[in-house]
């Protein structure tokens, strides 16, 4: 390791920082005594960037040349950018001694396409190979699998890595074309349902065999670009949750654009990513995930935009009145993960709790439910008959107690919007 | 008043419990004997540790509480939070004294205390699993200074020896001056006569440091640096996941 591993390190982990697909998780995997590593399921974060990301894997690039040519991405050819090529060997070691000193739990290696996506891949996977068989690996490896390389290939990849998934980026295919003249969804898809494919394989075989080999064994991921094209949260969300189901993925991660190329008549001009709406759909996904609540619910024709000023959930209660309130002593569990303030660790203590006896407000207080928000949609049948319910009221009380100065900045927000032509981004710097 | 001293052991605080059962006189207050400034009013009692008593009420405990609560009274006296002791005697004395296991009963303030002490330890654990930071020695150990808000070394050999099961490595607890050390096969409890790293940076002498080191930390922090979305900033949320106090023994930091 020397001065210019350093230098190419700068670069690719630079460049491969706008993928955010990036979490160590869903796998345990034990160490079998005589190697180094283990992954655990939650994966662990062992350090935060200063945006306030989670950094779990050493995320890098493999090279940044690259044949193609999309709009959005810093690494296209028409780019005037310093470019480099890590060797197989100089990814080992770097991975190998990050692990040793606890920085990381493992490597996410993506890369741009270089002579063509066969060579590409195979060079990704023999890195994973190596990690695995000479240096007796067991920490995680995700491996972008490269558009339109070869299913033997990515199968071989497979076999080693924890994780492989394709990044689908733009939530429509005629904004995709659009933006990647060299792209079209099926590239994207074809591997993607390889590794599906791959994974159902694997899981009927070990069923089966004692000894099958395993598949990319934590499951695959994507990621979406937001507000880099027209596509609505509904389309954003209902394309996501399409893949939850039908490509079995584990994770959809959702990338407020960053406009990190030379002005283009194709992209919209942003002042700062959207990262309020990035976040709503995050929160969205993880009610999908977690909550049971399914995607109609959330987003629908009438409703076809997540609310920037308040989160989904509580947007949905507010728009079902006639749900609410839930009594906290007799609601079933999936009615009580319902309630805006309640999360799945205070539901679970609750239904806990309620079986030795009746529960209070002050009860759920202590039990960590955030009651400024909850109070309007509970009931613990204390003080007689439930208050009437207006969701507009409801909505405007807990705006203020989320932020006094609300009132005040909305009206600046209205001043500064008259003069700018960007109003999304704008929208953006309201907390 | 009653007050029962101990010698500040686990099992010294288990054996004052049965030993105040068995004596009919509930304590008032526990203290560590070292602490203990003397009382006006009130008998002091001073409690001789004895294995065996312990046992009894570990066992007392171990077959009301399930395998998820069994471990609360232990984790909760390694938070080292003042007044601990009688927290952890009011919640064996109701585990005990319950038909049924209590330990789900949120509503009663006992527990629902001892709960959140409890997820405050652990959550140091995990913290450690973070934010342990390895320097290779000269001699070959990894070694890591730390100073965990809660007395939780303990809770982590586990991960750390599976995990890093084919290198040697010492965490050093920097405040309590012991540490847990792994020579590949076993883990000890150590304290180390001549500490050589800083206690303000966590750096180690450069002259026992492997050559080699340095290089990764360089890369390290530089790899940090570069990884960092400057339009993204976000600094409050960078310090709620990554509070200050952490940074001193952090190479990216
Ligand atoms: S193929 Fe990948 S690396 Fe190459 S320009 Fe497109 S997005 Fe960038």
């Amino acid at each position: 390791m020397n001065e210019i591993v350093l230098d190419k390190l700068n670069i690719l982990a630079d460049s491969a920082k706008y993928d955010v697909s990036c979490a160590s998780s869903g796998i345990t995997k034990k160490n079998n005594g005589k190697g180094l590593g283990n992954t655990v399921n939650g994966g662990i974060c062992h350090s935060y960037t200063e945006d306030g990301r989670c950094i779990s894997l050493l995320k890098l690039l493999m090279t940044n040349h690259c044949i193609y040519d999309c709009a959005y991405c810093i690494n296209r050819k028409s780019n005037d950018i310093k470019r480099t090529t890590m060797a197989v060997q100089e990814v080992v070691d770097l991975t190998i001694n990050f692990y040793r000193r606890n920085y990381i739990e493992g490597l996410f290696l993506s890369s741009g396409v270089i002579k063509n996506p066969d060579y590409t891949m195979e060079r990704l996977a023999l890195i994973a190979k190596k990690l695995r068989t000479e240096e007796k690996f067991f920490g995680y490896i995700h491996l972008k699998a490269i558009p339109g390389a070869s299913e033997s290939i990515i199968r071989l990849a497979g076999l080693y890595a924890d994780r492989l998934s394709v990044n689908i980026e733009i939530p429509s295919e005629q904004n995709l074309k659009i933006l990647a003249p060299d792209k079209n969804y099926k590239d994207v898809y074809t591997p993607m349902t390889m590794i599906r494919n791959g994974i159902l394989q694997c899981k009927e075989d070990s069923a089966k065999y004692r000894k099958t080999p395993k598949f990319s064994p934590a499951g695959q991921s994507t990621q979406l670009i937001i507000g880099a094209t027209p596509d609505s949260d509904k389309q954003i969300m209902y394309l996501a949750s399409g893949l939850y189901k039908t490509q079995n993925l584990k994770r959809v991660y959702y990338s407020g654009f960053l406009p990190v190329n030379q002005y283009d008549s194709r992209l919209p001009v942003l002042s700062a990513p959207p990262l309020k709406r990035e976040n709503r759909l995050y929160q969205t996904d993880w009610l999908l995930r977690f909550y049971s609540f399914s995607i109609e619910e959330i987003l629908n024709d009438d409703h076809p935009n997540l609310d920037l000023e308040i989160d989904p959930k509580l947007s949905y209660a507010l728009r079902n009145p006639q749900h609410f309130p839930v009594d906290i002593n007799r609601a079933d569990y999936e009615m009580i993960l319902r309630i805006p303030g309640v999360g799945v660790k205070s539901a679970m203590m609750i239904i806990n709790a309620r079986k030795h006896g009746r529960l209070g407000m002050h009860h759920l207080k202590k039990i960590g439910v955030v009651l400024k928000r909850a109070k309007y949609f509970i009931t613990t049948n204390e003080l007689g008959a439930a208050q009437t319910f207006y969701p507009e009221i409801i909505r405007r009380k807990i705006l203020t107690d989320l932020n006094p100065n609300r009132i005040k900045d909305a009206d600046q927000l209205k001043l500064f919007n008259d003069g700018l032509p960007n109003q999304i981004s704008n929208l953006q710097s309201v907390k | 008043m009653t007050i029962y001293t101990y010698d500040g052991t686990y099992h010294g605080l288990l054996t004052v419990i049965l030993e105040s059962y068995e004596r009919k006189l509930l304590p008032d207050r526990i203290e560590k004997t070292g602490a203990f400034q003397g009382a006006l009013f009130g008998t002091c009692i001073h409690i001789v540790t004895q294995e065996e008593k312990a046992l009894r009420v570990w066992k007392a405990i171990d077959k009301k509480l399930s395998v998820n609560a069994k471990h609360i009274p232990y984790r909760a006296f390694l938070s080292e939070m003042e007044g601990i002791e009688m927290k952890i005697f009011n919640y064996v004395k109701l585990v005990i004294d319950s038909k049924e296991s209590i330990e789900t009963d949120l509503r009663d303030d006992r527990v629902i205390e001892m709960v959140k002490i409890v997820q405050k330890v652990s959550k140091e654990a995990m913290r450690m699993m973070q934010f342990v930071r390895f320097q290779k020695t000269k001699d070959n150990i990894y070694f890591a200074p730390v100073e965990p808000d809660h007395d939780v070394l303990e809770l982590v050999i586990d991960h750390f020896r599976d995990r890093f099961s084919d290198q040697s490595w010492l965490i050093y607890d920097m405040k309590r001056d012991f540490g847990i050390y792994y020579d590949t096969a076993e883990v000890q409890l150590v304290k180390i006569n001549e500490n050589k790293a800083s206690r303000k940076t966590g750096k180690i002498d450069p002259d026992v440091l492997e050559e080699g080191e340095e290089i990764y930390q360089k890369l390290w922090k530089s790899y940090y640096k570069s990884t960092t979305t400057l339009q993204r900033k976000n600094l409050k949320r960078h310090l709620q996941y990554l509070p200050r106090r952490y940074w001193k023994y952090l190479t990216e930091k």
